[in-house]
């Protein structure tokens, strides 16, 4: 195997050029590159040095450096309650979170990831350099894989709004990988939910977000007993799991119809996010 | 490649391969405290500080280390002087076999530098990348928990 060449560019600027090269992979510091194996990567770009650990709030946006850690993140969002900090504090465990990278992980999406369910519920967008760039929905991005081609994700935006969420996340202990995971964002008035958006990361389709369900919350009343809603959303639960993780299809199914009812309730419950961002530069 | 690595305060000048992991380039250059165990970032054995946050050894690349400040559990304190996490994991009987040892110690040195005083749920979360197959963790819960203890009436 032929040595693999390092580059370490200091500037934006200088990303592109070094993106061009053939068998050239950007690394920002995550494990994925070894998991996914090293044969065919000939180069390997460290973006350390670029400005992309960052946290700001800005114009309605939320703005989230793609070289944070899973840990840097988090806290960076711990005190919004913003439901991308549960999620990416419950991931792998710590010295994998210090590792793992926001933009790492969007490229490399592995079924388990407990970062793409809240960033799909919350619409997000990416901010691209190189051969793609520009911004681009993060949806088109996941099912567009031309755009990852000698292309770096640079930061991720997110709108700042006032969702109350819950996340679940399927394993058989708390440092298993995720089966499944589910995320379920919602606003709602004393009485009535105002618009929901969920979405299962997992199933055979990698990601759904579940319309279905949303439809029957969406514009429902709120009862001191929730219970017939719950069981009116999950009705609309229509998805396919593989077989995996010693859980077999079926046995996720109807787990996800279990756990959807139980996380909806858990969104039903929960603080709106604010706006409390530590907002910033991780080194 | 060639480049500099800083190893518990000593700068090295290092040759390495570009596929090369941090647990390996350790190793071979003598830091046995670094141990090898799973290989896949599960079990905590490999834990070093990289400019002060906890990582996995096998799952750094180690190029993407050079230049930078790396800490084995060597580098918090010797056997005639050891760190207060150290003296805590002896005498509440948190090591057994020992293996696992150096990166208990270098978990809890990097939970209590973010937390002084954590709560148990807090110990167990920041040592949730950490394998014991002795002692059934309640021990090194109290090594932490007398550490912690120690450390806030010292500073």
């Amino acid at each position: 195997m032929a040595e693999i060449q390092w580059y370490f560019p200091n500037e934006l600027e200088e990303v592109p050029g070094i993106l061009a090269r053939e068998g050239l992979v950007p690394h920002s510091g995550g494990t994925g590159i070894l998991w996914g194996g090293m044969t065919r990567i000939r180069g390997l770009m460290d973006v350390s040095r670029l400005d992309l650990k960052f946290c700001r709030a800005r114009d309605g946006t939320i703005e989230l450096g793609a070289a944070l850690s899973y840990c840097q993140a988090a806290a960076a969002l711990a005190e919004s309650g913003h439901v991308l900090s549960r999620s990416l504090s419950s991931a792998a465990t710590e010295p994998l979170r210090n590792r793992i990278s926001l933009g790492g992980s969007i490229s490399m999406f592995p079924y388990w990831s407990d970062l793409l369910g809240p960033l799909l519920a919350s619409e997000a967008e990416l901010s691209l350099e190189g051969a793609n760039s520009g911004t681009r929905a993060l949806e088109e991005f996941l099912q567009n894989r031309d755009l990852r081609q000698n292309t770096l994700i640079t930061s991720i935006r997110l709108p700042d709004q006032p969702w109350q969420g819950a996340y679940y996340r399927h394993t058989r202990t708390t440092t298993d990988r995720p089966a499944f995971s589910l995320t379920v964002l919602l606003r709602r008035s004393a009485r009535r939910i105002e618009e929901t958006r969920i979405v299962v990361v997992g199933c055979s389709e990698r990601y759904r977000r579940l319309v279905g369900v949303e439809k029957v919350l969406q514009g429902s009343e709120i009862r001191s007993d929730p219970s017939q809603l719950l069981e009116e959303a999950a009705g609309q639960l229509v998805i396919d799991f593989p077989a995996r993780m010693g859980f077999s299809a079926g046995y996720l199914k109807a787990c996800a119809a279990i756990e959807l009812k139980r996380t909806i309730a858990s969104a039903l419950g929960s603080s709106p996010a604010s706006s409390k961002l530590k907002s910033g530069r991780a080194s | 490649m060639t480049g500099i690595l800083s190893i518990n305060g000593a700068e090295l000048r290092i040759s390495l391969r570009g596929d090369e992991v941090l647990l390996d380039l350790l190793r071979n250059l003598g830091y046995t405290e670094v141990k090898e165990g799973c290989r896949e970032g599960a079990c905590g054995s490999c834990l070093v500080l990289l400019e002060g946050v906890l990582v996995n050894s096998c799952q750094v690349l180690a190029a993407s280390a050079l230049g930078r400040e790396i800490t084995t559990v060597k580098g918090l304190g010797t056997f005639h002087e050891p760190h207060p996490i150290q003296e805590a994991f002896v005498e509440t009987g948190a090591v057994q076999c020992g293996f696992c040892t150096p990166g208990m110690v270098l978990a809890t040195f990097a939970l209590l530098k973010k937390t002084p005083r954590p709560s148990e749920e807090q110990i167990r979360h920041a040592l949730d990348g950490n394998l014991c197959r002795c002692t059934g963790y309640v021990k090194i819960i109290e090594a932490v928990q007398l550490a912690a203890e120690r450390m806030a009436s010292d500073a």
